[in-house]
């Protein structure tokens, strides 16, 4: 192959990669969001519950935003271009994560032990390197056999060319800790090989573990604290166990930390999958709903200009994303039948579509 | 998940009336059972019995001559010496989640409650105040919006 | 005493506030073993004390500082919902303090695990140059006995301490200036849209003063121990290298203690649920990763440093472990150290030093007792201006904060608030109220009313600087004492000519500037309240700002001070003083940063004479 079509090869995994990441934050937002966080039993006496799963699954979710930023600096290092802008590059559900079709339907559902296992499948380690390395990335079975993939494209292009061929885009469009800094990690410009390198490692090691040798711990000191976070795939399982993971615990041993509380009850019984266009006999609802899938196609436009060269832009992204929560917490507190199901954020991309008033 | 122990059909009506808010939206704060059955609790059943009626017949009269059904509302409801002080309360707890007890005059006609104190209902309560969704801004210490969006102008403004 | 614990350390640190954690910050840095003893309850530092003191403050009717943070009959703290007038010779001893007036003391602070800096608000202002001197330049107070340059380093390590957001170009006003190789941590944290709005406004704006001084009016972004985004490179600070400044957010069930970056909670006073803004809890954690061991004791309320009556050395240190808060019985306990640290705050400093008969020199321990009396004054701008969004204040108008004037009319920050008239009416509250109760508004028509009015509210905070007087003081007094049997501060103070004059100053310019924008005149002057005085027939009300400072003054000589300029007792070789009671005079600046400047000076000091240089 030349070397322009084996970088239009990674530049389209990494456009996959984007795809991949962004896919998993809709899912894993609308179970956190609808979590009873407080006051659901007893109203005389409202306790705080579930704080502590919904702030593990906040983690991961602003880990997943982190990932993608990566993946997109990656992209643009090797002059391709992101695309947050057309129906196509957006999923909508349910789908399936992996371009081969492999791996776990993800769909849109409440906070419930199997949707936690599905979350935990999308996260799982690959199994056998080996049988991945040197085959087609699109019909990887896992995300991390995805990654071990692209990484291994990544050096072999590395090899044979110029630093400066291979890493032919605009360092100006690079997003880094000045534009994104909060929880979950920092981000960094990546202009050659080592900062790309790094990039994957980081996305790969924070989903199931660093060196992929089934330790808990992701190699990134959590800050402040000396302590090691724990990567994503252990996070789910903290959840599903009732209990925290220390970093030097193993895959396949139970966690020793602390206690993690769950209430698998105190959730809101959102409609699986909603979509406002199931909520057209519902006016305000429908309304609600369509002014939600608004505010995330402004989100999305947003991060492809911040992607596209106006870096500064991901800043105003944040108050959006903010919106999107609360907004979306609101959805799933309305019934809308008399099972008492409620209705949800539908994370629909709808480019032309403008807001009606609300009927408010 | 905790529900109203009677339908809250017609006292969401009467709150929608009173608030100016949407069915969606006092839905959407999660605290309709909470609330109502605070109403409940305090108001005793005769008197929610005629809240209830209230409630329904604004929400029959309102489309037909919107202003029509809020004089109605206030003749009815505000002006009179047992239903308007609960509706008063109602709206502020709607408001701000917070509980306004009953004047001394209201206690004297129908005796004093366990419930009717002054207080917060709950955390949520606070947070889904929804005076903070009408000023354009957030409940304090809640629901923060996002770094420097301070610095953009007011919701509804052009810069 | 059988006790599981050592009893013997390089130092011993009383109060876990932001001047303890600095001190045993630094001296375990070194490899130093370090005791804290903390008055506050145990478990103060995890997540889920945290995460309750936040459920607290959202449940609380009142939200005042101390709203968040449970009561505590075993280390008790003043409340400002204590504060009543005066009445002549009849003490007020509602709350905590037992006040003698005239004038009530407005101020409070809290007794748990991270002290006062739990509810700041983070404003962290340097002081003008000429602060420093101003019995020199004006012969009012005292001059400080080091000066604006002495100190620039330490402020510049203290800014990296805090990690403050800030503006180098924005505060170099009436000589204020930073050195050219060095900036602040953090990027600065945006203007608010009302201060926009005040800064076009005034631009321009010029006001004569009664000493037919001129003044241009600006708005100057406020620096504050808030994480925004690090500033990228590095920088000198205090003549090392250091950047980027690192503190990322956190994950992980060990809670973000580094903090996350403001969000715009607005719920700074009383607690910040995402820990942007700086508490002391930060420089704790940081503490314990030192090579030296830091030991923090809590629930143990220090009652008395032990000396010897002929070398004046300190011995040791007595002090009353409870076992649970309201606690009737405690146990008493005894520590030794090299050196010993009082870090309780001006007021609780002077009155475990009093209690231990300390520092007698100078006869200044427990007087010069300085506060801001903050007065506020409020309005209706004529357009939404976005009230109740962002931090409590990001700007001010510094103008007033120096002056040919401060002869004899005090000096005055203008503070520009961005909670609306919060904490003057208890807004939004008292509006829905009002519009409710009083005007019979529902539906559709109270929203709009609401949404017409709230978002309009702008408010200005008058901050006075406030003399050393030696009749303003903590003393103790036997009758009074708390559950544990200690001493209860009692408080004698008054708010003097000096600072009413300055406040009505300003008063008349912001009048000005109200009627040059259009500001409705919304301020209430209530003659009854606590706060409320006079000066040639003109009245306001004040209100405390938390900022207690000057009871231990720093000082050349033994004479008039009661310890050096690095904290450290005249009378007794092995003790330091800090905090705030360090401070000679208390300018317009609120004192946290100058006092941790101070703070870390007294540090480098402790380390010296630990390691015998
Ligand atoms: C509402 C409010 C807002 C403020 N905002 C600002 C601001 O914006 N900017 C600014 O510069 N300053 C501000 N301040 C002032 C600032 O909080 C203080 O200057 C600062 O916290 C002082 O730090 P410290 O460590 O010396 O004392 P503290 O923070 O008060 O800590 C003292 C510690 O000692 C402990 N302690 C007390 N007595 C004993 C004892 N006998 N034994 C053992 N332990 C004891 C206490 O429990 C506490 O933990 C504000 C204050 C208030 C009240
Ligand atoms: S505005 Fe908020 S997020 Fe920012 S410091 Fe204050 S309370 Fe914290």
């Amino acid at each position: 192959m030349s070397m322009e079509s084996e970088r239009d090869e990674l530049r389209s995994l990494m456009a996959q990669a984007i795809r991949i990441e962004l896919t998993t934050i809709p899912p894993y937002a609308t179970a956190a969001y609808t979590i009873c966080e407080v006051g659901q039993y007893d109203r005389i006496a409202p306790t705080e519950v579930n704080a502590e799963p919904l702030e593990v699954i906040r983690q991961v979710m602003i880990e997943e935003m982190l990932h993608m930023t990566l993946a997109a600096n990656i992209l643009n290092a090797l002059g391709g271009s992101v695309i947050l802008n057309q129906p196509s590059a957006i999923p909508s559900y349910p789908c399936r994560l992996l371009p081969s079709g492999k791996g776990p339907e993800v769909r849109l559902r409440r906070f419930s032990r199997d949707q936690v296992r599905v979350f935990r499948e999308i996260e799982r380690a690959p199994v056998n390197f080996d049988k991945l390395s040197n085959g087609d990335c699109l019909r990887a079975e896992t995300i991390g056999g995805f990654y071990h993939c692209v990484r291994e494209k990544l050096r072999a292009l590395c090899r044979t060319h110029r630093p400066d061929q291979v890493f032919c885009g605009d360092p100006a469009w690079q997003v880094g800790a000045e534009h994104y800094w909060g929880a979950g990690g920092q981000a960094f410009a990546v202009t050659d090989e080592a900062s790309a390198l790094r990039a994957i490692d980081m996305i790969v090691d924070e989903g199931e573990g660093a060196d992929l040798g089934g330790r808990a711990g992701d190699g990134d000191p959590v800050p402040g604290t000396g302590e090691e976070d724990v990567a994503h795939f252990f996070k789910f399982n903290e959840i599903l166990l009732s209990r925290y993971y220390r970093a030097d615990d193993h895959l396949g041993s139970p966690p020793t930390g602390a206690d993690l509380a769950v209430d698998w009850s105190a959730v809101h019984p959102m409609r699986d999958d909603p979509r406002a266009e199931d909520f057209a006999h519902l006016p305000e609802v429908h309304a609600r709903m369509l002014a939600f899938d608004q505010l995330y196609t402004g989100f999305l436009l947003a991060l492809h200009e911040a992607f596209n060269g106006r870096p500064e832009r991901l800043r105003e992204a944040v108050p959006v994303m903010i919106k999107l929560r609360h907004e979306a917490m609101a959805l799933v507190r309305i019934p809308v039948n008399d099972q008492g199901e409620t209705a949800g954020p539908g994370w629909t991309f709808r480019p032309i579509y403008s807001t009606p008033e609300r009927a408010s | 998940m905790l529900m109203a122990e009677a339908c809250p059909d017609d006292l969401l009506a009467l709150s929608v009336a009173l608030t100016g808010y949407d069915r969606a939206s006092l839905w959407a704060t999660g605290c309709v059972p909470l609330y109502l059955a605070q109403l409940a609790d305090v108001a005793g059943p005769d008197l929610l019995a005629r809240l209830e009626t209230a409630g329904r017949e604004h929400a029959a009269a309102v489309g037909a001559d919107p202003d029509a059904a809020d004089r109605q509302l206030r003749q009815r409801v505000l002006v009179d010496p047992d239903l308007g002080p609960l509706a008063r309360s109602l709206i502020q707890l709607w408001y701000l989640g917070q509980w306004t007890p009953m004047p001394p005059e209201w206690v004297q006609r129908n005796g004093s409650k366990l419930r009717d104190t002054a207080r917060i209902l709950s955390s949520r309560a606070y947070r889904e105040g929804l005076v903070w969704d009408t000023i354009g801004a957030h409940p304090m210490g809640a629901k923060a919006p996002g770094f420097g969006s301070w610095a953009l102008p007011p919701a509804g403004e052009t810069p | 005493m059988n006790d599981a614990h050592p009893t013997h350390y390089d130092a011993v640190v009383v109060g876990a506030g932001i001047s303890g954690a600095l001190v045993a910050k630094q001296l375990a840095a070194r490899g130093h073993h370090v005791l804290i003893l903390e008055a506050g309850a145990d478990r103060g530092e995890d997540a889920a004390t945290y995460r309750s003191y936040h459920t607290n403050f959202q449940l609380t009717e009142l939200k005042t500082p101390n709203s968040p943070y449970p009561p505590n009959p075993s280390a008790p703290s003043p409340s400002v919902l204590d504060i009543t007038s005066i009445a002549a010779g009849k003490p007020d001893s509602n709350g905590y303090f037992v006040q003698r007036g005239p004038n009530p003391f407005g101020s409070n602070y809290t007794r748990v695990v991270g002290g006062t800096t739990m509810h700041w608000l983070g404003t962290c202002l340097r002081m003008q140059p000429v602060d420093f001197r101003i019995h020199s330049e004006f012969g009012r107070g005292v001059d400080w006995p080091l000066g604006y340059d002495d100190l620039a380093p330490y402020y510049e390590r203290a800014e990296w301490e805090i990690g403050v957001a800030g503006d180098k170009a924005e505060n170099e006003f009436h000589g204020i200036h930073f050195a050219p190789d060095y900036d602040y941590p953090m990027e600065p944290i945006p203007k608010s849209f009302s201060d926009r709005w005040f800064e076009q406004g005034v631009a321009g704006m010029k006001v004569r003063l009664n000493n037919g001084e001129d003044k241009v009016l600006a708005v100057s972004a406020t620096p504050q121990g808030r994480n925004s985004t690090p500033r990228p490179g590095r920088h000198k600070v205090g003549g090392e290298t250091a950047g980027p400044y690192g503190s990322a957010g956190n994950t992980g069930p060990f809670y973000a203690f580094q903090g996350q970056r403001c969000e715009g909670n607005s719920s700074c006073i009383p607690l910040c649920p995402v820990q942007a803004k700086y508490s002391a809890l930060k420089t704790l954690q940081q503490a314990r990763q030192q090579k030296g061991r830091v030991e923090l004791r809590t629930q143990s309320v220090v009652s008395k440093v032990d000396t010897d009556p002929a070398s004046g050395r300190v011995t040791g240190i007595t002090y009353k472990r409870y076992e649970f808060s309201g606690a009737p019985v405690w146990e008493m306990k005894h520590v030794t150290a090299k050196v010993y640290v009082l870090a309780t705050n001006a007021i609780e400093n002077a009155k475990l030093a009093l209690a231990s008969d300390l520092c007698p020199s100078s006869g200044q321990l427990g007087r010069n007792l300085m506060d801001h009396p903050y007065v506020l004054t409020w309005g209706l701008a004529p357009r939404p201006v976005g009230a109740f969004r962002g931090p409590g204040s990001t700007a001010s108008i510094p103008s007033l904060r120096d002056g040919r004037f401060r002869t004899d009319t005090a000096a005055t920050r203008l503070e520009l608030a961005n909670w609306g008239w919060n904490f003057a009416a208890n807004s939004p509250y008292s509006d829905v109220q009002r519009l409710v109760g009083r005007d019979n508004l529902f539906g559709a028509a109270l929203r709009a009313r609401l949404r017409d009015e709230v978002p309009r509210q702008v408010r200005i905070g008058i901050m006075p600087e406030q003399l050393p007087s030696s009749v303003n003081r903590v003393s103790i007094d036997p009758a009074w004492r708390d559950s544990l049997g200690e001493p209860r501060p009692v408080i004698d103070y008054s708010v003097d000519d000096y600072s009413r004059a300055g406040v009505l100053q300003a008063l008349d310019v912001t009048r000005a500037v109200f009627a040059r924008l259009g500001i409705e005149d919304r301020s209430v002057v209530d003659p009854s309240a606590p706060g409320y005085v006079t000066l040639a027939g003109r009245g306001f009300v004040y209100f405390g700002a938390g900022h207690n400072a000057g009871t231990h003054r720093i000082g050349l000589s033994p004479r008039d001070s009661v310890t050096n300029v690095d904290g450290r007792s005249w009378d007794h070789d092995n003790l330091w003083l800090v905090g705030c009671g360090a401070m000679p005079t208390i300018a317009t600046s609120n004192p946290t940063l100058t006092m941790t400047a101070l703070v870390l000076k007294a540090a480098d000091s402790l380390q010296r004479e630990l390691e015998g240089a």
